[in-house]
């Protein structure tokens, strides 16, 4: 053995052993000073991997959150898909209109619309949305329209249902209901309303809506059947015009 | 130089969790069987003093005990043929005594499997440390 070696070794074991033999507090505050610069490196270490854990955690809470704000996205551009949609149809020559207004008397009955007779717009043209029919046009001005909606008191068109094929009239009163069904007609909840095409205006095939409630009157022949509507007019921001009609009258929605 | 950077670089990272795998004492035993003896003598008491200050329960014992068994095993070293088989025993012996001693002293009960622990982490220590510092897996 070296005598540096020696010398060396005795040293460090002096002065290992001295913090050993020392007073409890002396010992602790030794410590403390020592721990303050030597477990540096390691008190960082700790503290970057406590804030990656962190991170993680809140990263993880982010990615739950811009999952339900997605689905919300979602549901919402679903609704407004009326906005965003170009809506085809091979049949039919369509005019994507605004909405800009509302009768402020009769805020779902009426509707003004961007779209005039310069736009070739003209009376009694039917208005469809993406979900289905709207109404008709009741005036066109030269820039500008009015639309009478299918929940305008009074508002009627021939209408089937296309489960059953059984004929009615859809009629706006204090409900939409399906009129003319006979107590012996076998109409069910559910069943998808359509426009017949038994009409100077509206072509055969748009959905109006779907039959939620069926009930027998103290009419002679005929029973009540409730109409939910395809489209909320209370949400329409675009809508459609039918310009003409060709051949057929189905409509391919996109 | 470089070897020294290394053997503190590997001491800090796996310091936090020496309680579990003592891979502290692989690095003191690599270091007293291929370095030089007083840079031995000065890394285990570092170590040592690491330890105490890290897993606090009186400052000095542990520097003490290090600096002990590497200076025992310094002296032993020049008896020793170094093969794998004599570095592992030795290893064993040096590692249970250590252990000991500490257990004895501080009146801490033993775990078992940190000392399993410690055994199977003890060759790919060497091993690691031998490619970093020398090139080769295993030095004879």
């Amino acid at each position: 053995m070296r005598r540096q070696q020696i010398i060396l070794f005795l040293f460090l074991l002096i002065a290992s052993a001295v913090p050993v033999f020392l007073h409890k507090n002396a010992n602790v505050v030794l410590s403390r000073t020592l721990s303050s610069f030597l477990l540096v490196p390691i008190k960082i270490t700790t503290n970057i991997l406590e804030y990656l854990a962190i991170s993680k955690v809140r990263i993880e809470k982010l990615e739950i959150l811009v999952n339900q704000l997605k689905l919300e996205n979602a549901q919402l551009r679903d609704r407004f898909n009326l906005d965003t949609t170009n809506m085809q149809s091979q049949d039919l020559r369509l005019l994507k209109a605004s909405v800009i207004g509302r009768d402020p008397l009769n805020i779902n009955g009426y509707l003004y619309i961007d779209k005039g007779a310069e736009n070739g717009v003209a009376m009694n043209q039917p208005v469809i949305a993406v979900d289905g029919f709207v109404g008709k046009i009741r005036h066109a001005g030269p820039t500008s329209s009015i639309v009478e909606t299918i929940e305008n008191n009074g508002f009627s068109v021939s209408a089937l249902d296309i489960n059953t094929s059984i004929h009615g009239v859809i009629k706006s009163q204090k409900n939409l209901m399906f009129d003319y069904i006979r107590h012996t007609d076998r109409i069910n909840v559910g069943d998808s309303i359509q426009t017949s095409g038994m009409s100077e205006f509206f072509p055969k095939g748009i959905l109006i809506g779907t039959v939620h409630r069926i009930s027998e009157s103290e009419d002679l022949f005929f029973k009540h059947v409730y109409v939910t509507p395809a489209v909320q007019v209370n949400r329409l921001v675009s809508l459609y015009l039918i310009l003409n009609e060709h051949e057929s009258h189905t409509i391919n929605q996109p | 130089m470089i070897r020294y950077l290394v053997y503190f670089v590997a001491l800090y990272v796996v310091l936090p969790f020496s309680a579990f795998v003592d891979i502290v004492t692989a690095i003191v035993f690599f270091i007293i069987i291929h370095e030089d003896e007083r840079f031995a003598l000065v890394f285990s008491s570092i170590a040592g003093l690491l330890f105490d200050l890290y897993y606090p329960i009186r400052l000095g014992i542990n520097t003490l005990i290090y600096i002990v068994f590497t200076q025992s095993l310094l002296y032993l070293k020049k008896y020793l043929v170094l093969n794998p088989l004599t570095t592992f025993t030795t290893f064993i012996v040096f590692f249970l005594s250590k252990l000991a001693v500490t257990n004895i002293i501080l009146s801490s009960p033993i775990s078992f499997t940190q000392i399993g622990y410690a055994i199977l982490a003890f060759f790919p220590t060497i091993l690691v440390l031998n490619k970093i510092n020398f090139g080769v897996w295993m030095r004879s």
